[in-house]
């Protein structure tokens, strides 16, 4: 997690299609960009939520429907069609470096929090592989996404 | 440098690394190509393989016969013919324009095992081994 001093972290803050009624976060360093993404390649046999495969900055990016993969659903056809919004991220799972990209609302910000505001509720019900904690504040609450946990279990078998 | 075979299937455009085909025949020159549906059959060679039409598979699309064309490839563990409705010419690309599958598309649920990329254009090419371990899960499903 990214500190800017003792016990502070910087963070992302965004709503994604699909899910307006929740603000989700993503620490600062994981956050390469927000803007847009040429027209997502499908890919047979992938996740439901997953909207495909891209190029940005000559770097391969694996599109997803965030709102989706956190509700358990399929992608929704307002997610694939935001094109131009998208915030893009990396992520390490094992020795690879990836870079994953989700559709967005306009108004993402960022915000310092203080590391003692973290913490895990047990309410959620999405998904919680996709969450490391919720970060209460005084004035809202954002979900942390945990980008590894799309790292998906061989055993998973989802097809589109 | 990277060499891989265009292939058409369905709908769709994908790749087949050039080092793991080893024949590719024409449907008719099949000994069992009056069967209605491409099954386990015989190569010209006498070898039993197991057969993959990969429209099918991928998109649940039909094949034309008088044109469908074979590819016969190695995986790890077993030889392979995959069924496609047509091929281009073979084509050779930087190292740098081939790229694996990300991982978050796992390993036993996907076909491909990685991405060329063509100016503004992605191809994904099939991986033998992943093809035929996905192939067999969907024939018991």
């Amino acid at each position: 997690m990214s500190t800017t001093g003792i016990g502070s972290t910087q963070l992302c803050v965004f709503q994604v299609p699909g899910l307006a009624d929740f603000t989700f976060a993503l620490t600062l360093p994981e956050v390469l960009a927000i803007g847009s993404l040429s027209e997502a390649l499908p890919v047979p046999f992938s996740p439901a939520y997953m909207l495909g495969l891209t190029v940005w900055q000559d770097r391969l990016v694996t599109v997803i429907d965030l709102g989706a993969a956190l509700l358990g659903q399929p992608a929704t056809t307002d997610a694939a069609a935001s094109k131009s919004h998208f915030l893009i991220a990396r992520t390490l799972w094992g020795a690879q470096r990836e870079v994953v990209a989700w559709p967005i609302l306009e108004g993402a910000s960022t915000s310092t929090v203080l590391l003692q505001d973290v913490r895990l509720s047990q309410e959620l019900t999405l998904n919680r592989d996709l969450i490391y904690s919720v970060i209460h504040t005084e004035d809202h609450e954002m979900i942390l996404i945990n980008t590894t946990g799309f790292m998906i279990a061989d055993n998973q078998v989802q097809q589109s | 440098m990277f060499r891989y075979l265009p292939v058409s299937a369905g709908d769709q455009t994908l790749g087949i690394p050039f080092a793991a085909i080893r024949q590719i025949l024409m449907w008719s020159e099949l000994p069992g190509s009056e069967a209605a549906e491409p099954q386990q059959d015989d190569l010209p060679s006498g070898e039993e393989v197991m057969m993959i039409n990969l429209g099918q598979l991928l998109t649940g699309s039909d094949y034309d016969k008088e044109r469908s064309q074979i590819i016969v490839v190695d995986s790890a563990t077993q030889r392979i013919a995959i069924v496609v409705d047509s091929i281009a010419p073979l084509k050779t690309v930087e190292p740098g324009s081939y790229s694996v599958m990300p991982a978050i598309f796992g390993t036993r649920q996907t076909v491909f095992g990685g991405v060329i990329r063509e100016q503004e254009n992605l191809i994904l090419l099939i991986d033998p081994d992943r093809i035929s371990m996905v192939s067999a899960t969907a024939r018991d499903c």
